[in-house]
């Protein structure tokens, strides 16, 4: 396994123009972000404040999991490099196990990077504020960080269960989105439709992936994430590996 | 070209998935009516308050569009047809603008098919209105002003198809631009950004969504841009689709023409 996995991250490292580019291009963005914010100034431009900001944006990386797993994944039905690994006598468990590991290696890496250069800019470019730091924005960082890694988790699991299920990435990508953005308004419309089942669906509601960011920063429920996101990863591994094992690969 | 462009349309009456999509959709948009139709026949609503929903809900157009265009995509590098048409000798910016057209096309069809049988439903289902004819006014106003977003969408969607070779890494970017620089750009234009410099806040008019928010309901416009092209709405929101069509396409044919594909 230690090796399969060594040999993952090599090959997607080695994808250069995907892997670096897409870093190289996140990390673009957050400078230039930065760079018009310092043009912009204003009184209210301070580290605190951007701390509070990447909080709120914390929600995206529902969105970065696809970017992880379509890196490690890259269209292996199609380019039948999936085949090989199969006929090679490789374990499927490992195949599977192996990809969502590097994945998830991958999207820590990739989420490391972000922030700290997110918060190095911030810190070197703003003033901490006329009143300094209250105690209070690194605690929420930190809790925000606790509550949305399982569910970046959970994404990275769907998603990686829907790239093994669909034959193509495009089929696998569309589930993923209306899942994790699309599922909760077909639930409030239901529950508005129908008084019956109104508790039913207030209830699913708390089960979804982007239910968790919704209630920030008004609420943080740390343990409730924790069980949504790892529910949403174990149940999504269990249900791949079980499908990929008895799939003919073709 | 109209052969090129009538062919794509073609394959994409055999495409299963657009098919599902639209009927989710349909479905989706049902759900609005189930409890007038069947949980409880009694109750009643008027049209112009279902007109009303479809006002606020047609936002989600902007999140659906993305979908749809990359179903019309159909993953072309993975399938190697693009690689075909190349090598069979149709010209790249032929290739490029006929699938850009097509889907276009495709996208608008989806758009009035949905938009319709929720009309259809609402006229159907609701009682007649005070304000029936002029919710219908605000509602096509709406719709024309919409359309003009999504072609934006559309088209920037298309580039980063053409782009990044990976339906993944289209979506996740198109997804991560609109909510990243949604916020900023409807707080600037909805007069949040008064003291800032102004290009950054002709810039922010510029953003898709942007039209959205700052085009009051049949009403005149705010901002910079909207009060250069006379307070009209609509115009604004053709202004800005049409940029983004503009740009996106020339960056894409740009691309598309020295890019080796494989």
């Amino acid at each position: 396994m230690g090796k399969y996995l060594n040999a993952e991250v090599y090959k997607a490292i080695h994808r250069k123009t995907y892997t670096l580019g897409a870093l190289a291009v996140i990390l673009g963005c957050i400078a230039a972000f930065f760079a018009m914010m310092k043009g912009l100034g204003g009184p209210g431009a301070t580290f605190g404040f951007f701390v509070s900001v990447l909080c709120m944006l914390f929600s995206a990386g529902l969105y970065f999991s696809l970017l992880g797993c379509d890196i490690v994944f890259s269209d292996q039905y199609k380019n039948n490099t999936l085949k090989n690994e199969v006929s090679f006598g490789l374990p499927r468990a490992r195949i599977y196990l192996g990809k969502l590991s590097c994945s998830i290696i991958l999207s820590v890496i990739f989420c490391l990077v972000i922030v700290v250069f997110y918060l190095a800019l911030a810190w070197f470019l703003f003033p901490v504020g006329s009143e300094g730091l209250n105690g209070q924005e690194l605690p929420t960082l930190g809790r925000a960080l606790a509550l949305a890694f399982p569910l970046w988790l959970g994404g990275l699991g769907l998603f990686q269960m829907l790239l093994f299920l669909m034959r193509g990435s495009t089929s696998a990508t569309v589930i993923y989105v209306l899942l994790v953005s699309g599922l909760g308004t077909i639930l409030r419309l239901l529950g508005m439709a129908i008084p019956r089942i109104y508790e039913a669906t207030a209830f699913l509601q708390t089960l979804l992936l982007q239910t968790p960011f919704e209630q920030m920063p008004m609420e943080m429920d740390v343990p409730h994430a924790w069980a949504v996101g790892m529910g949403w990863f174990l149940v999504s591994t269990a249900v791949g590996l079980i499908t990929f094992r008895k799939r003919e690969i073709s | 070209m109209l052969n090129y462009i009538s062919a794509e349309l073609y394959k994409l009456r055999f495409h299963k998935g657009l098919y599902v999509g639209v009927l989710l959709l349909i479905l989706l948009e049902s759900l609005v009516f189930l409890p007038f139709l069947w949980v409880d026949p009694d109750m009643s609503i008027r049209r112009d308050v279902l007109y009303g929903f479809l006002v606020a809900a047609v936002n989600v157009g902007v999140f659906i569009v993305p979908i749809i265009t990359a179903m019309v995509f159909d993953d072309q590098h993975g399938g190697g047809t693009i690689k075909n048409e190349i090598v069979f000798g149709i010209s790249r910016g032929r290739v490029y603008l006929g699938k850009l057209t097509a889907a276009l096309i495709a996208g608008t069809a989806v758009a009035a098919l949905a938009v319709g049988w929720y009309l259809l439903l609402a006229f159907l289902v609701g009682q007649p209105g005070e304000y029936g004819l002029q919710a219908l006014r605000t509602v096509l106003y709406v719709l024309a002003l919409h359309w003009w977003i999504w072609l934006a969408v559309l088209s920037y969607v298309f580039f980063l198809l053409m782009l990044l070779k990976s339906s993944a890494a289209a979506l996740a970017v198109n997804y991560l631009t609109t909510l990243f620089v949604t916020p900023i750009a409807l707080t600037v234009a909805g007069g949040g950004g008064e003291d800032l410099k102004l290009w950054f806040r002709v810039l922010m008019e510029l953003f898709y969504t942007t039209p959205i928010q700052v085009t009051f309901i049949g009403g005149p416009a705010d901002g910079i841009l909207p009060t250069l092209l006379g307070g009209n709405g609509l115009l604004y929101g053709a202004v800005v689709g049409l940029i983004w069509l503009a740009v996106t396409t020339g960056a894409g044919l740009l691309i598309f023409r020295r890019r080796e594909i494989r």
